[in-house]
């Protein structure tokens, strides 16, 4: 057995290795854990094989790979830097931490690993201007760790400017698009800020999975609430720049009252992260999943066709009814939610809790389409989810008459009261 | 070819320059936080290299902050598995 090559060697303790390896990757979770059983296992059965070349058998380390990624369940680890460098073994010292760090320098390749580059390929003046405040804003404005695609797509975005004899024959562009697949951005060579930072607000949320070519944008999946991710990436950028935009003003608003209802912090945690699924889970607490989506798949119809001019007689009762069923939504949702937290508030009097029941009813009142919601159909909301009777100004002001007045038993207020 | 060598230098209240070299840099997708590995190429009594692992924030340049969760210890161990493995792999080929 000394006398035997690597290859040799390697021959010999294959087949064995295959086969103690399938068995053992069923019980093994951790890569330290498979590798000390798979060397503990062949240095009892081969005590005389220098085992030093184990780590040389060219096989092991794409099985460990192929066991590696059903056995390993941690999310994705994205690898930035990695030495060529042999080394046989290392200790790792868990509890070391340089102290009285006063600063901390990088070499100049390493560095250029983590510095967003300001420097976009393509981007002529203009557009690396509104680049450079939409780096600056997003620094500001929002956490690190929901910067993570952002990073990830800054440093090799690519930008087109098009002018429109360009837009005919090539890809479409209304003002200004953004390609995942490409990392692309795309905009028309006069375009205002408005319109860069709502697609930089595109390519700071998206992630590409090129293996599944799925498309993971704020909360947009491949085809699939686009009209709330339109709205909520055009909120953000009407926070976020000067000026007006008439883009996406119906979107805009309901993603605003989607806002309200899932919370801010929430909203912008999922939109950043792409994580559709996170923001359907949010809604669930307070309306069903299956409304749910029939919410996100309307939003998504009237998105694609709102400003089709010829549609038609079922489509266009479709769009409708669309619409109908958004508002609708909304405002049951909002209404489900303002009655968890009347259950649990703790208020003082019951004037002050009438007076928290009112300023809400009301918030929820001012941005509801009347033209979709009547007066009388509000109020018939508030009867049904809430149990109150409420009546409505000429002055649109929302009144309360009476707490407790339909409710049963158990649903009283004062639930949550000392 | 071999990569240019990536290396940090860190400077004490005192003025001191400890250089570190780094073996491996990462990022996690769900917590946002990025890894370093790195050595001050020193020798445990086993003859051992020693290997440290920290949490590193690039928008700040003052602070490291410790590896707190089992979880995030595994995931280090791993990669400094597949590191090893990789590298010795490279020069058996070459």
């Amino acid at each position: 057995m000394e006398k035997l090559g690597l290859k040799e060697k390697a021959n010999l303790l294959k087949e064995d290795f295959d086969k103690y390896a399938e068995h053992v990757s069923k019980e093994i979770n951790t890569m330290p854990d498979y590798m000390q059983k798979v060397i503990k296992y062949f240095k009892e059965k081969y005590p005389n094989a220098n085992l030093d070349f184990f780590h040389h058998l060219p096989y092991l380390p794409n099985l460990i790979d192929r066991i590696g990624k059903t056995l390993f369940k941690y999310s994705c680890t994205i690898i930035l830097y990695c030495l060529d460098k042999t080394f046989k073994t290392i200790e790792l010292h868990r509890d070391f931490i340089p102290k009285n760090i006063k600063k901390i320098k990088l070499s100049p390749e390493l560095q250029a690993d983590y510095l967003v580059t300001n420097e976009v390929e393509n981007a002529n003046e203009h557009l690396q201007v509104s680049i450079n405040k939409f780096i600056e804003m997003l620094h500001q404005k929002f956490p690190e760790e929901l910067l993570l695609y952002f990073y990830r797509n800054i440093g090799s975005l690519d930008t087109k400017i098009t002018s429109e004899k360009d837009d005919v024959n090539k890809e479409t562009v209304v003002l200004g698009s953004y390609r995942a697949d490409k990392n692309r951005m795309l905009v028309s060579d006069d375009e205002n800020e408005i319109t860069i930072f709502h697609e930089l607000f595109h390519m700071a949320s998206t992630y590409y999975d090129f293996k599944t070519k799925t498309k993971y944008s704020g909360f947009c999946q491949n085809t699939i609430g686009k009209g709330i991710n339109e709205g909520y990436t055009q909120l953000l950028t009407n926070r976020n720049t000067e000026g007006f935009s008439y883009f996406y003003l119906y979107e805009t608003r309901i993603a605003t009252m989607v806002e309200e209802i899932v919370g801010q912090e929430k909203m912008q945690k999922n939109y950043f992260t792409a994580n559709l699924k996170g923001l359907i889970e949010e809604l669930t607490k307070y309306i069903s999943e299956e409304e749910v989506m029939k919410f996100i798949q309307a939003l998504d119809f009237y998105q694609e066709y709102e400003f089709e001019t010829s549609l038609l007689p079922g489509k266009s009762q479709k769009l409708d009814s669309s619409k109908q069923f958004i508002e609708k939504f909304l405002l049951e949702a909002s209404l489900n939610k303002l009655k968890m937290v009347i259950t649990t508030i703790n208020l003082n009097s019951e004037i002050e809790l009438k007076d928290f029941i009112q300023q809400n009813l009301q918030n929820i009142y001012l941005k509801i389409d009347h033209t979709i919601i009547s007066n009388l159909d509000f109020s018939e909301y508030v009867r049904q989810v809430l149990g109150y009777n409420i009546t409505i100004s000429d002055e649109y002001f929302v009144n309360v008459e009476e707490l407790n007045s339909n409710l049963n038993e158990s649903e009283k207020i004062g639930k949550g009261r000392s | 070819m071999a990569d240019e060598k990536k290396y940090m230098e860190i400077v004490d209240e005192n003025d001191n320059v400890i250089k570190y070299e780094i073996l491996l840099s990462f990022m996690l997708a769900d917590t946002g936080k990025h890894y370093l590995i790195y050595t001050d190429n020193t020798y445990s009594e086993d003859g051992n290299l020693k290997v440290y692992a920290s949490i590193y924030s690039p928008l700040d340049d003052t602070k490291m902050e410790k590896v707190e969760t089992d979880r995030e210890w595994q995931i280090i161990n791993d990669q400094i598995q597949k590191l090893i493995l990789k590298n010795n792999k490279i020069k058996e080929n070459g």
